[in-house]
């Protein structure tokens, strides 16, 4: 019992430390990654070489900053929001499979838990929105859940036709079952619904209507300020990574990879992927919300939809 | 909407964010244009128009004949000429004691250059004119005269004035 509760701590630190480490890298990858798009250099100055240590500086500055609270804000949600949304991403990190006994806990449902916990956000924004007492917060989280609740189907379509194809929803079992293809090529079709259904679970450009920093200052997080603030920015990049973690496993194979160990090859993936979304982010405009709706109800779906359809044919036929 | 046109139309879309994408990766490779600033420095364009400076003559004294011209020109009043009468060889002229510049005034439009009939103003490439305070910021006769001008400056006064494209490099 006691040395149960011991390692779920110790595997709960480890998580929890992977998590804030990686977020730190990945806000400093994409203003690097930003700045090299428009041909500058970001973040120089803090940290040799490359300006490495420039987020932990500002997670430091936000830290000592003063904690506001707008009046007339509901106080409980403002507070709840962005520890749920916090917790909502380390909570996905439990069923993500970084090697072939490393994770937390090979669920049976785990792409199910996966999807589950990931619709935590869509609670958190909508307390935040809420909980501000301000019309571009409610207006955002408005936003983000019409866009989350829509693009949640499509995700769970791809998701399905991968669980279809390797007959398991166990993390370590859809990795196993890529043994001799990947299922991005198998399905390239659900890998770029998968990876488009993404971006907009994660309201990332050209999906990110939520914070729309043009027609609603900053949409849900508009009040928030401090270490509130940071942990909602922590916490969207630890979605992301979580997000294209699960992308890696689901079609580019996981941890299996020749001579590098599997730690290595899960993290080169992941990190693959990452870049295409911050790639994807500085290079698409903004898209409106009717086109928003148009091609999450319109395209995704329907073509998600032929896809699992044809795939469970494919399955049962063969 | 056509079946066909419905699959057009997702494949075109998906087209342009590749060919976007493709753009943006060709920039993510190339040099950055942004210098880190105190550190590097951009060499200024030939001719280009930094602040106005006198220019000395082979004694190194200043060419100015304290005619005033550059005063009445200068649209921000930031130039003050300083001058006695003195006789020389039974003629009388104006000698040049101060001149002073308030670059907390000067607009670098380089109109006093221009004006200057003797070629004795010539506007420098130098750019970091900034101070603590205001009293520094006007310069006096010592910081404004520059021996040789080494053909680098805009409205260089060695050379023929033949207008922006004609002027002589180096």
């Amino acid at each position: 019992m006691v040395t149960a509760i011991f390692w779920a701590l110790v595997k709960f630190a480890l998580i929890l430390g992977f998590m804030m480490t990686n977020a730190l890298v990945l806000i400093w990858l994409e203003r690097k990654v930003s700045g090299r798009i428009q041909r500058r250099l970001g973040p120089m100055r803090v940290g040799r070489p490359q300006g490495w240590l420039q987020t932990t500086a500002d997670a430091l500055k936000l830290l000592f900053k003063e904690d506001l609270i707008p009046p007339g804000a509901d106080r409980a949600a403002f507070v709840a929001a962005p520890m749920l949304m916090f917790v909502g991403a380390l909570l996905l990190y439990v069923v993500v499979p970084f090697g072939p006994q490393l994770i937390v806990r090979d669920l049976d449902v785990g792409v199910l838990y996966f999807v589950a916990v990931g619709g935590l956000t869509v609670l958190s924004m909508l307390a935040a929105g809420w909980g501000s007492n301000n019309k571009y917060s409610l207006l955002g989280a408005m936003r983000s859940t019409a866009q989350m609740l829509s693009y949640e189907i499509p995700l769970v379509f791809a998701v399905a036709t991968v669980t279809l194809l390797a007959g398991t929803m166990s993390v370590q079992g859809i990795v196993a079952a890529q043994a001799r293809y990947w299922f991005v090529f198998l399905q390239p079709v659900a890998f770029l619904i998968y990876l488009v259904a993404l971006l907009a679970e994660l309201n990332r450009t050209p999906f990110d209507l939520s914070e729309a920093e043009s027609e609603l200052v900053a949409g849900y997080n508009t009040e928030y300020s401090g270490i509130r603030w940071s942990m909602f920015f922590l916490a969207e990049y630890a979605n992301l990574l979580a997000g294209s973690a699960m992308a890696a496993t689901l079609f580019l194979g996981g941890w299996s990879g020749p001579w590098l160990p599997p730690v290595v090859w899960f993290v080169l993936k992941t990190y693959f992927l990452v870049f295409v979304a911050m790639w994807l982010r500085w290079t698409l405009p903004r898209i409106r919300m009717d086109q928003l709706m148009a091609l999450g109800w319109k395209v995704l779906v329907p073509i998600s939809l032929v896809n699992l359809v044809a795939t469970g044919a494919w399955v049962v036929m063969r | 909407m056509t079946p066909w046109g419905y699959v057009r139309e997702v494949a075109d879309a998906l087209g342009s964010v590749f060919s976007g994408m493709g753009i943006t990766l060709r920039h993510l490779v190339s040099r950055p244009v942004t210098l880190q600033y105190p550190e590097e420095r951009r060499e200024p364009a030939p001719g280009f128009r930094g602040r106005p400076v006198l220019v000395a003559d082979g004694e190194g004294k200043p060419k100015c004949t304290a005619c005033r011209a550059c005063e009445r020109a200068c649209p921000a009043a930031a130039i003050r000429v300083e001058s006695v009468v003195v006789e020389e060889d039974g003629r009388k002229r104006l000698k040049l004691t101060g001149y002073t510049v308030d670059m907390g005034r000067c607009i670098i439009c380089g109109l006093c250059a221009e004006a200057c009939p003797s070629g004795a103003l010539a506007m420098a490439p130098d750019y970091e004119l900034a101070a603590a305070d205001r009293e520094s910021l006007i310069y006096g006769l010592d910081r404004l005269l520059v021996r040789g001008t080494g053909g680098q400056m805009a409205n260089d006064s060695d050379q023929e004035m033949v207008g922006r494209e004609g002027r002589r490099a180096g």
